[in-house]
C-alpha cells in the first residue's frame, strides 16, 4: 500500500505554479475583459489614418517634435512620442488613433477597479461600464488622436489612489495621487476641477494627516517631479520645431514663437489665456438651454435604464460614505458646470469626466437594485431578469451605434489633403483652418510630402496681417484660401480651385465688379 | 403572506420605476444623437450662409440665415461686394437679414455676410423675371437691407 501510495503522482512545484497562475487570471478576468473588450472595440473601429481638426494637429505635432497651442498638453506629446516607439502597425496618424483606444481601455479598467472596491458585483460593473463604453462621445473620442481619454485615464487613476490612501493613509500614498494630478495638469488643464472635490475627500477623511511634516515633504517633492513634465515645452522650443502653434505669423509670413524658454512665455501657453474670454460666458437666460443640451447628452449616454440607477447610486454611495460621495458630486458639478458654461462649439465633446463619474454612481445603483431582488425569493422580477436588461442593453446599443460611430473606413482627411497638394503650383501659399491646414502639414512634416508649399493657419496670424501678406505675395507666388472675404474678392482675382480659392492679381481694366469664376470658367458681375 | 407579497410588488414596481424613470424624460429631450463628425466640428471656422431660395423674380424678398460667426459682433451684409447694411450676431453666432430685391436687375447677385476678414460667408442668388416671387418664411428675423439703395419719402398725413 505504501508503495502504491508513493506511486501516486505528485504534481511538481513548476505545474503548481503554473496552475497557480492560471487561476489568477481566471479569477481577474472581470478586470481583463474590462480592458480587453473595449480595446479591441476600440481598435476595430479607430480611423485608420490622420484625423482632422484637433486630432491633426495633435498627431503632427507628437510626431514631428513641435508644439501646439494652448495649453500645451506636454505629458500628450511626451507620452505620445513613446508610444510612437513601440512597432504597432498602420500609419503615425492610426498609430496616434491607437494611443486614445488604449487610453479609453485603461479608463474602463481603472473604473472597474473602483468599483470592485465599492463591492459592486460583476453584472453591475458590466452594466454601468459597458454603457460608458459604448456612448457615443467615450467611444467616439476614443477612435482618433484627442486628449480626452488620457484625460479619463489619469482621472480614474487619480481617484483610485485616494481610495487607496483613504483605506490605509500614510505619505506615500498620498504622495502617488498628488503625482498623477500634477501629471494630468500636463494633459489638459481640466486636471484644475479635480481639486474641490479632492481636498474635501483629503479634509474630511484623514485630516491629522495634514499635520504631518511627511506628509508635505512627500507631497511637495510628487507635486514638484509631476509638474516637471512641463520642461518638455523649453525643451521642444529650444529645438526650433518646425511645426509651432505658439506664436503669430506677421504681414511678411515670418512667424514669431512665443520663448518658451522664459516664465513668462510657459505662463502664456498653460493658462489658456486665448480661451479665457469663452468661460462662463453664457447670460443667465441662455444658461437653461444649455443645461437642458447637457442633460439630453447624458440620458443619450445612458440611454433610459442609466438615469434613475445612476441618481440612485449618488445618493447611496452618500449616505454609506458622505465623504466619497461628497468627493465624487465635486467631481461632477465642477466639470459640469465648467463645460456647460464654456461658450465653444464642441464642448460636447468635453464632458467625458462627468460620464465616468455617472458611471460609477450608475454602478452602484444597479448593485443596489441587484441585491433588492436577490433579497426577495418570489416576485416577478428576478435578479436574471435585471441582468439579462443590463447586458442586452449594452449589446443593443453597441449593435445600433456602430454603424454611426465607427470611424475605420473614414480616409476623407487624408484624401481631402492629399488632393489639395497634388493639386497646387509649386511654392504654393496655403492659408486655411483646422479643417484645413493641420492635415497638410501632418503630410508634409510627417510623411514628407510637397516641402515647397507653406503651409498657414489662420488662426495663428491677425487678420490685417494675413490681407496684406496675401496681396504681396499673390505679386510672386500661387496663394491659395479656404474662404475669401469680401475684401479679398474685390481686391484680387479669385478662382475656385476644388475646395479652396486661388487668388491672384486683379488686373486693372477688371476692377469693376466682384467676381468669382467657378471651375466651369463662369463668371458672374461683370461686363 | 399578503405583507410580504405587498413588498415584494412594492419593491419590484420600485426598481421597475427607477429603471425606466429615464423613459419619462423622452419628451424633454430634444436632442439627436449623432456620429462625431469632423465636418459638423469644423463649422467653427467656416461661418455657413444660408438663403430660403436662391432664385426668384425682382422684387421678391429672400431670407438669410447665417451661423458659426464670431458672437456678439458687428457683421456687414455685402451685395456684389457693396456694403448694404450691418447686423449684430447672437450669443450663438448667429444673424439673419431680409434682402429686398425691389428695383434690382435680373442677374446674379452675390450676398456675403462679414464680420471680418476671418469670418466671412457668401451665397448667391438669381434673380429671373420668369420664376414666382420669393418672400420670407413667417418668423423670419433681423434687418430688410435693399439690392439698390433705396430712398423712402416720408408720407404726409393728411
Amino acid at each position: 500500500m505504501l508503495e502504491q501510495s508513493s506511486a501516486i503522482p505528485q504534481v511538481r512545484p513548476g505545474r503548481e505554479r503554473i496552475s497557480a497562475k492560471w487561476r489568477a487570471v481566471v479569477r481577474e478576468w472581470p478586470a481583463l475583459a474590462a480592458f480587453g473588450l473595449p480595446l479591441l472595440l476600440y481598435v476595430l473601429t479607430a480611423a485608420p489614418t490622420v484625423f482632422n481638426l484637433d486630432s491633426a494637429e495633435f498627431t503632427t505635432a507628437v510626431a514631428s517634435g513641435g508644439i501646439v497651442r494652448a495649453t500645451g498638453y506636454p505629458l500628450y506629446l511626451l507620452l505620445g512620442k513613446l508610444w510612437l516607439w513601440l512597432p504597432l502597425a498602420g500609419d503615425v496618424g492610426h498609430r496616434m488613433n491607437l494611443f486614445s483606444a488604449f487610453w479609453g481601455a485603461a479608463t474602463l479598467f481603472l473604473g472597474d477597479r473602483i468599483l470592485r472596491r465599492l463591492a459592486v458585483g460583476p453584472w453591475s460593473r458590466l452594466g454601468a461600464l459597458g454603457l460608458l463604453a459604448i456612448s457615443p462621445y467615450f467611444w467616439g473620442l476614443s477612435l482618433i488622436a484627442e486628449v480626452y481619454t488620457l484625460h479619463t485615464g489619469l482621472m480614474a487613476g487619480i481617484l483610485l489612489l485616494l481610495l487607496r490612501w483613504a483605506q490605509h493613509p500614510s505619505p506615500s500614498r498620498l504622495a502617488w495621487p498628488v503625482l498623477l494630478m500634477a501629471l494630468s495638469a500636463g494633459n489638459h488643464a481640466a486636471t484644475a476641477l479635480l481639486i474641490p472635490g479632492a481636498v474635501w475627500f483629503v479634509l474630511s477623511s484623514h485630516p491629522q494627516e495634514l499635520l504631518r511634516v511627511r506628509v508635505w515633504g512627500a507631497g511637495i517633492l510628487a507635486l514638484l517631479a509631476g509638474a516637471a513634465v512641463f520642461l518638455v515645452l523649453p525643451w521642444r522650443y529650444a529645438t526650433q520645431p518646425a511645426f509651432n502653434y505658439a506664436g503669430l505669423y506677421d504681414a511678411a509670413g515670418v512667424f514669431h514663437p512665443v520663448d518658451l524658454t522664459t516664465l513668462q512665455g510657459i505662463w502664456w501657453l498653460i493658462s489658456g489665456q486665448t480661451f479665457a474670454s469663452r468661460m462662463f460666458a453664457y447670460s443667465l437666460s441662455e444658461l437653461g438651454p444649455e443645461i437642458q443640451a447637457y442633460a439630453g447628452q447624458l440620458w443619450s449616454t445612458f440611454l433610459a435604464v442609466g438615469i434613475g440607477p445612476g441618481l440612485l447610486g449618488c445618493v447611496v454611495l452618500f449616505k454609506r460614505n458622505w465623504r466619497l460621495g461628497g468627493f465624487l458630486l465635486l467631481l461632477f458639478l465642477a466639470n459640469a458646470a465648467f463645460y456647460i458654461d464654456y461658450r465653444v462649439v464642441d464642448k460636447e465633446t468635453m464632458f467625458l469626466p462627468t460620464y465616468l463619474i455617472w458611471a460609477l454612481w450608475l454602478g452602484v445603483g444597479y448593485e443596489v437594485l441587484l441585491t433588492w431582488l436577490r433579497e426577495q425569493s418570489d416576485g416577478p422580477l428576478r435578479v436574471w431578469h435585471l441582468r439579462l436588461l443590463l447586458s442586452g442593453t449594452v449589446l443593443l446599443a453597441l449593435l445600433l451605434r456602430w454603424p454611426r460611430i465607427d470611424l475605420s473606413q473614414d480616409w476623407s482627411t487624408r484624401e481631402q489633403s492629399q488632393t489639395i497638394l497634388e493639386t497646387v503650383e509649386p511654392d504654393a501659399l496655403i492659408l486655411g483652418w483646422w479643417e484645413t491646414i493641420p492635415a497638410l502639414q501632418y503630410l508634409q512634416l510627417v510623411e514628407g510630402e510637397r516641402p515647397d508649399v507653406t503651409l498657414i493657419n489662420r488662426f495663428l496670424i491677425p487678420p490685417e496681417a494675413m490681407h496684406r501678406l496675401i496681396l504681396t505675395e499673390i505679386q510672386r507666388r500661387p496663394v491659395y484660401i479656404n474662404s475669401p472675404s469680401v475684401a479679398l474678392l474685390k481686391e484680387t482675382r479669385v478662382t475656385k480651385v476644388g475646395s479652396l480659392y486661388r487668388l491672384s492679381p486683379r488686373h486693372r481694366e477688371r476692377q469693376r465688379n466682384t467676381a468669382i469664376e467657378l471651375g466651369h470658367g463662369k463668371r458672374t458681375g461683370e461686363r | 403572506m399578503k405583507q410580504e407579497q405587498r413588498m415584494i410588488l412594492l419593491r419590484t414596481g420600485l426598481v421597475l420605476a427607477i429603471l425606466l424613470s429615464g423613459v419619462a424624460l423622452i419628451p424633454f429631450i430634444d436632442m439627436p444623437v449623432a456620429a462625431i463628425n469632423w465636418e459638423r466640428l469644423a463649422g467653427i471656422y467656416n461661418p455657413v450662409l444660408t438663403v430660403n431660395a436662391t432664385s426668384g423674380a425682382p422684387g421678391s424678398i429672400f431670407a438669410f440665415t447665417g451661423s458659426g460667426y464670431p458672437p456678439n459682433r458687428r457683421a456687414t451684409i455685402f451685395v456684389n461686394g457693396e456694403s448694404r447694411g450691418h447686423v449684430f450676431t447672437n450669443g450663438a453666432g448667429g444673424a439673419g437679414f431680409l434682402l429686398n430685391t425691389t428695383g434690382a436687375e435680373p442677374g446674379h447677385y452675390n450676398v456675403a455676410l462679414e464680420v471680418d476678414i476671418n469670418a466671412s460667408a457668401a451665397v448667391g442668388i438669381d434673380l429671373v423675371p420668369s420664376d414666382p416671387v420669393v418672400f420670407p418664411p413667417a418668423g423670419s428675423g433681423g434687418p430688410t437691407v435693399f439690392v439698390n439703395p433705396t430712398l423712402f419719402l416720408p408720407i404726409i398725413g393728411k
